[in-house]
């Protein structure tokens, strides 16, 4: 471990801004057995894809090579554009999201560059020499489950309108009188969801980040769990009266498909809402989730854009299909509400 | 965007500190209110906010006088809206025009974005109390009912807007209260609702809405649609289970008049004190 002082200026990443930067006092340029969440200290090599980094404090900055940047190790799983693990090479490392996230590239779509390159320099530690992680500056874990109904958002992959949705029902909720809890369960740390969930009027925002982690690719179930309930529970603390989570990706996903697949966190929501993109996808979506034991309260996404899809989505799966603005009408966001209360009551 | 003014005349009984404001929408149609603001530094619990919607007549002042001294009294926050003539030709109805937007979008101007509050309807504003309610029952703590010329009955056998069944000519995509109110129906039988009717509002005039149909279900008057009302709304609510908490009140000696029913029936004040 090498004592150093934070070079200035130094691009501090959004995933890692729950960690107080003046905590650094070390550098452990032991970087081969980072793991998920370590922060790494790092110098840009040459500008890829990822030609911004989200700053912790709320705004993109264009990268140069030579910046230093501090990003936490994570794995990264995004079909549109990279899978990444939580793996740092001391040789160069990949930039693999624009909030911030280090790891080894594994595969790319098509459309991507090569990912932004980066030199790491070391692991953060504090003054006592321990690696600074994320998963030690989360929200205090709950010391009983938060009560408030919860309406999940999931679809078929990603850009199919999950954010959108959230998004949308959170406004639609806010304006009939709730105090909304805006969250993402799972998926890569960026602050654009949740500053989009904060400007819908949500009265909490959170994400997985609040709960320690910088990506929930390849973290264990129980973990993404217990990250969703440290985020329940803040967000009732402190006020909320409901909470509507989007779940990333698609419902293949390993995550996301192991959460579907629990009986416990099919139990604990209220309600589910699916946004795919065409009508086949509904159905297909439908029939997945009725594998699970549930059934959407409305299909919403790309899907609601095209009236004759929406009709032969109701006609095949008989779930009504809801617009954008629809969710982001306070009756019919209120109706989904009573309607997903009304069922798990029922249930 | 938000215009706050001064009113010209404060009334006289209502103390200094109470600001007396006229709200505005900034789009679309604009919905003007006055305000009774609560003095915020007040030790106590706060008392729930009283919203009083005028009917057919748009006589919003007759209403702001009347609660007005006596909200201020138990510092109660009042809203008196009133929907202009050109703006809001059927206020009463909630479907393609959206009065009940503009309702929420003023609870959120005067401070009462998450807060429930005693919603008190006479004559057309008892038509968009309940319809209102229906949808949004979870902003309601007391509804008051008084003398509407009919009602949505929370019945999904009859055909909106009578009743709560689906339209068969409705537009696809179109807003469809009929179908968000039987969402919510169960919260909306659980609510507390107060009925009042005068016990001379007998007369079937222009003002009243007059079908073979609706005269068959609701009655030919408004004290008989009243009394339906109530019987409809406690058997709908024991269907589900519930109990219903709902009164009707006649007031002696009272027609289809607000400022009547005050002066005779005490209307006002039974509402401010819970009816």
């Amino acid at each position: 471990m090498t004592a150093f002082t934070l070079p200035a200026p130094t691009k501090w990443a959004f995933s890692a801004r729950r960690v107080p930067r003046d905590l650094a006092a070390g550098l452990d340029p032991n970087v081969s057995n980072a793991r998920a969440g370590d922060l790494i200290l790092g110098r840009v090599l040459t500008v890829g894809q990822h030609g911004r980094i989200q700053l912790a404090e709320g705004r993109p900055a264009t990268l140069y090579s030579g910046d230093v940047i501090v990003m936490p190790c994570g794995a990264r799983y995004a079909p549109d554009q990279f899978e990444g693990l939580a793996e740092i090479d001391p040789e160069g490392c990949d930039m693999l999201a624009g909030g911030g996230c280090l790891g080894r590239m594994v595969w790319r779509h098509d459309k991507m560059k090569a990912p932004t390159r980066v030199q790491p320099l070391g692991r953060l530690t504090n003054a006592a020499g321990h690696t600074l992680t994320t998963a030690n500056f989360g929200l205090p874990t709950p010391t009983k489950f938060a009560e408030i109904p919860l309406i999940v958002v999931v679809g078929t992959s990603m850009n199919s309108g999950k954010t959108t949705a959230t998004v949308a029902l959170t406004h639609g909720l806010t304006r009939a009188g709730f105090a909304v809890a805006a969250l993402k369960g799972t998926g890569t740390g960026s602050f654009g969801d949740v500053n989009d969930y904060a400007d819908a009027g949500a009265a909490f925002v959170g994400d997985f980040t609040d709960a320690g982690m910088v990506t929930t690719y390849l973290e264990p179930l129980e973990r993404v769990k217990a990250g969703i309930d440290t985020l329940l529970a803040a967000a009732e603390a402190q006020g909320a009266t409901v909470a509507v989570m989007e779940v990333a990706d698609g419902i293949f996903q390993k995550e996301t498909a192991a959460l579907l697949a629990d009986p416990g966190f099919v139990a604990r929501m209220q309600g589910s809402v699916f946004a795919c993109g065409d009508a086949v996808a509904a159905a297909g979506g439908v029939s997945v989730l009725a594998g699970h034991g549930l059934r959407p309260l409305c299909l919403t996404g790309l899907l609601s854009c095209s009236p004759m899809a929406s009709a032969e989505a109701e006609a095949m799966t008989g779930v009504t299909v809801v617009t954008r603005a629809g969710l982001m009408d306070p009756a019919v966001a209120s109706g989904l509400l009573a309607r997903a209360q009304g069922l798990a009551a029922a249930a | 965007m938000v215009m706050f003014q001064h009113m010209e005349a404060p009334l006289a009984a209502v103390p200094q500190m109470a600001a007396q404001r006229l709200l505005a929408l900034g789009a679309g149609r604009r919905l003007t209110s006055r305000l009774l603001a609560t003095d915020d530094a007040s030790p106590t619990a706060e008392p729930v906010p009283l919203v009083a919607l005028h009917g057919i007549s748009r006589n919003a002042r007759a209403m702001w006088q009347a609660f007005g001294p006596l909200a201020a009294a138990e510092g109660r926050a009042l809203l008196v809206p009133r929907f202009a003539d050109g703006q809001w030709p059927r206020f009463q109805q909630i479907g393609r025009v959206r009065p009940d937007l503009a309702l929420l979008d003023l609870f959120k101007q005067a401070g009462l974005a998450d807060q429930r509050v005693d919603l008190f309807g006479f004559s057309g504003g008892a038509q968009l109390a309940h319809r209102f309610a229906m949808l949004y029952p979870h902003r309601v703590a007391t509804l008051h009912l008084a003398a509407p010329g009919w009602y949505t009955l929370p019945d999904v056998s009859l055909p909106w807007p009578q009743g709560l069944a689906v339209a068969p000519s409705r537009r696809r995509r179109a807003f469809d209260a009929a179908a968000l109110s039987r969402l919510q129906l169960r919260q909306y039988l659980s609510l507390r609702v107060r009925l009042w009717v005068g016990a001379e509002d007998t007369a079937r005039d222009a003002s009243l809405r007059q079908t073979a149909d609706l005269d068959a279900c609701q009655g030919k008057t408004r004290l008989e649609r009243a009394f339906r009302y109530a019987r409809a709304f406690e058997q709908a609510a024991r269907v589900l289970g519930l109990t219903p908490d709902i009164d009707l009140t006649v007031l002696p000696g009272c027609g289809h008049d607000f400022t009547e029913c005050d002066q005779i029936g005490g209307l006002a004040a039974r509402v401010v004190h819970g009816g």
